[in-house]
């Protein structure tokens, strides 16, 4: 007798509403969602009166249509279905989405691993939806001066959604393939089986697979970049989205369901490996991690044991090998491209009568990467999960720990933006687009205060240490656009004049200890 | 019978009223006198289980829990090495070892979580590679962290762990009244679990595991973890009385006067391997220097360290 897969998913959706209910009726919580919602509306509204970006997009378009194909947008898009694959492969695939309470509770109970991975995903998928919603939402009046209709950008949101889902479904199929693999074979070789399943999602996608648009379509990569091509009207062919539309839904549910049939114990056992002994590294990261013992090192002052603490914890993660490997080859590219400047690939040269949009928009390029970058602040108390109340409990400053915290995001919020912004320099040349790259130290301080403000605030909202509540996710990216528009205004207000550089780092400083002492009360007013 | 009786009239007016409602007692009055309708729920509850109460009949294999030459590899750790291990309905078998001894993932194995990487467990008869689905149906497991979905009220909780059993809705009603009332949830019933303490959260846990009709074959990590002297002396008392109506056990602890005082056998283990096994006249045989069944287990695993 099994589980009803109906009571699993009523479940879940349960849980999604309660979690709404309980944000809803916690006045801080609600709080915070408010000025989240209000504050990015309010920004997106100021950054859509510095700019009218329509002519921009115009530009766009005519560069994009002079300096590439349709044959390379689809193999541009078929590369992201071959990320996913190639990471399904080597990572945890669907599995990804189980948490701790799923393996104790879930897990022994008389359901399949395929109940499991329905209700599951049902989650998953509101909550996407959710979150695109709100999106659309506090983006309105960028929308509206960009002169683009809701509707269609609403359409496209839920096809990009619904191709970036099925990317997860080739991802867990490549997993499931692994895990087959796995169990009947033991030679290393066996794993050249994803060149196969990598050359057979990304062959379809090349220009000579794509000249005839019809039957390309049926790659949901390509059907995407159809539909993109057809609602922007770059490179359209002039029939329309519906037929990409009609073939990115085909798939899905082909792509879902073969996922769905495919699922079985391994599911499971891949996540439980993680909480195994043994299971939790790579061989690479042991490799790379060596035997050190930070404790013993020479730095007797706590800050600095705090920062070495977390250096060495992270340090023994498999992703932070990847990270640094990621910078220096990004920086070489980076560097590479702005000194020789090939001629083979020319930057996006935009004409200076558009500066007027192309510099705001410049400036939100600039705000949005290092933004993204610094979601590493945000995760350097919340790593700490429930080690944090022993950190607390340690015979050490609040401000110290603080500063630890702070100084290792700078630099860690530092090499994820840095090869970025190097291409941006390259790629996306506007007028005095290099004083304006400075930009990035005030903002990577300040983003990097923000964070570990907010991630300390996560033990004051919740018990759940390792899994922020949505307005505090959330009001972070708020938080910082906020302060980055007001950096745009003072640089805008002091444009021609010198006091700039007394106000900017004043501003800086003046904001940055602001948030380090509202980190510092968080992590004294813990219960 | 007398036992339903019992809980009927401790239940509170929501509650008889839900239990009036799955009865299809008909509640057509705006207003009932409560000993009228205790009495109505009874009499109905008598025709419910005129042929007598359906999980008393049940019986477990005679080999509820089967161990066969399980080896569990972590990469080149090996976790659990040859471990043979037969609980039958009526004992209380207790794994005994110290961290790292492999305790946790024998009973991550019997819980189908992970496979095995060599040997065979049998739950009920049932392979648990096989037949997982078979075989976790009578099984209960508690983790050695306690930990459940924060956003279930424990009322939502309870439910779905019934609907998931597939426990009658009337059975169930009557079951959690009787475990919210041995644990003292009364008054958490509406809270979320993520504000629960870690001996409620215990406690909750263990309600659910209870909510399924017996017998019970029971995979325990640490099952007194958290829960005060009242809740784990209720626990005990609660696991022999489902010992002598014939569950079967395996409680996995290094707490030694819980085992001491619960388990009718033990399987002691060190470094993933069975060191010592047996009941504990026979574990004194095996160490004849040894008084106590803590200088058993100390012996056993590495020698009693020098005062």
């Amino acid at each position: 007798m099994t589980a009803n897969t109906f009571s699993l998913l009523v479940n879940e959706i349960r849980m999604l509403f309660n979690h709404l209910k309980r944000t809803i009726t916690t006045p801080s919580m609600l709080l915070f969602y408010t000025i989240m919602l209000v504050g990015t509306y309010l920004v997106s509204s100021v950054i859509a009166i510095l700019g009218s970006y329509e002519p921009l997009f115009v530009s766009v378009t005519t560069v994009i249509e002079a300096t590439t194909d349709r044959g390379m947008i689809m193999s541009a898009l078929g590369l992201v279905s071959l990320t996913a694959v190639v990471g399904g492969y080597l990572g945890r695939g669907p599995s990804a989405e189980l948490t701790e309470t799923d393996e104790y509770i879930m897990m022994p109970v008389p359901a399949r691993p395929y109940q499991l991975f329905l209700a599951k995903y049902m989650r998953r998928i509101l909550r996407k939806l959710g979150f695109a919603f709100l999106a659309l939402l506090v983006v309105l009046p960028l929308i509206a001066s960009s002169n683009l209709l809701l509707i269609p950008l609403g359409s496209l949101i839920v096809c990009f959604i619904i191709f970036m889902e099925v990317n997860y479904f080739l991802g867990g199929i490549s997993f499931q393939i692994r895990s087959r693999l796995d169990k009947r074979f033991k030679t290393p070789l066996r794993h050249s089986i994803l060149l196969f399943i990598a050359l057979a999602v990304y062959i379809p996608t090349l220009p000579e697979a794509t000249a005839n648009p019809i039957f390309s379509l049926l790659i949901p990569s390509n059907a995407f970049a159809y539909i993109v091509m057809e609602m922007v009207g770059i490179l359209a062919y002039g029939s329309g989205p519906l037929i990409g539309v009609i073939c990115l839904c085909l798939g899905y549910p082909i792509a879902f369901l073969a996922v769905a049939n495919l699922v079985d114990q391994d599911y499971y056992e891949r996540f439980a490996l993680k909480t195994s002994n043994g299971g939790k590294e790579s061989r690479i990261s042991r490799m790379i991690r060596g035997e050190i013992d930070f404790s013993e090192s020479r730095y007797n002052d706590p800050l600095m044991w705090v920062f070495l603490k977390d250096f060495w914890s992270k340090m023994r993660k498999p992703l932070q090998f990847w990270k640094y490997l990621y910078f220096f080859i990004g920086m070489t590219i980076a560097l590479y491209l702005n000194i020789v400047r090939p001629v083979w690939l020319p930057p996006f040269i935009i004409p200076s009568e558009l500066n007027y949009a192309a510099v705001p928009a410049f400036l939100l390029v600039l705000v949005l990467v290092t933004q993204m970058a610094s979601v590493n602040a945000l995760l350097s108390f919340v790593d700490e999960k429930e080690n944090i109340y022993l950190l607390k409990s340690s015979p050490f400053k609040a401000s110290d720990i603080v500063l630890a915290k702070y100084f290792l995001s700078l630099v860690e919020v530092t090499l994820t933006a840095a090869p970025i912004v190097g291409f941006l320099a390259y790629f996306m040349r506007v007028e005095g687009s290099f004083y304006l790259l400075t930009l990035v130290a005030p903002l990577v301080l300040i983003f990097s205060a923000t964070g570990v403000m907010v991630g300390a605030y996560v033990p004051v909202f919740t018990n759940e240490l390792s899994d922020p509540p949505v307005p505090l996710a959330f009001g972070f990216p708020a938080i910082n656009i906020g302060f980055g528009v007001l950096l745009m205004a003072i640089v805008a207000m002091y444009a021609e004049n010198m006091q700039l550089v007394q106000v900017m780092p004043a501003f800086v400083v003046v904001v940055v200890l602001g948030l380090l002492a509202l980190a510092t009360n968080a992590l004294r007013s813990y219960k | 019978m007398n036992s339903v009786k019992s809980i009927v009239e401790r239940m509170d007016n929501d509650e008889l009223i839900r239990l009036a409602r799955q009865l299809d007692v008909s509640l057509t009055d705006r207003k009932v006198k409560r000993n009228l309708l205790v009495e109505t729920i009874q009499g109905e509850l008598e025709e419910h289980y005129r042929e007598g109460i359906p999980w008393k009949k049940t019986r477990l294999n005679d080999l509820a829990i089967q161990i066969n030459d399980l080896t569990k590899k972590f990469g080149k750790t090996v976790a659990v090495r040859g471990l043979n291990l037969a609980v039958r309905p009526g004992q209380i078998v207790g794994l005994v070892g110290p961290n790292g001894a492999g305790k946790t993932t024998t009973l991550r194995i019997l819980a189908g979580i992970i496979r095995p990487t060599e040997g065979s467990v049998l739950v009920n008869g049932f392979d648990m590679n096989a037949h997982p689905l078979k075989a976790k149906q009578r099984l209960g497991y508690i983790p050695e962290r306690p930990t459940c979905y924060p956003n279930l009220k424990v009322r939502e909780y309870l439910t779905f762990i019934a609907k998931i059993y597939r426990v009658p809705p009337i059975d169930a009603t009557l079951r959690m009244k009787e475990y919210v009332d041995l644990f003292q949830l009364n008054g958490l019933l509406d809270a979320y679990i993520g504000t629960l303490s870690k001996g409620n959260l215990q406690r909750t846990l263990l309600v659910g595991i209870f909510v399924k009709p017996p017998p019970h074959i029971l995979a325990l990590d640490e099952p007194i973890y958290g829960l005060d002297p009242r809740g784990a002396w209720s626990l005990k008392v609660h696991l022999k009385k489902l010992r002598d109506e014939g569950s079967a056990i395996l409680v996995s602890t290094h707490i030694l006067e819980v085992a001491e005082d619960l388990c009718d056998r033990f399987v002691i283990m060190n470094e993933g391997d069975v060191v010592g096994k047996g009941t504990l006249e026979e574990l004194h045989d095996q160490t004849p220097n040894a008084h106590t069944i803590e200088e058993i287990f100390l012996e056993l695993t590495g020698g009693i360290p020098e005062a």
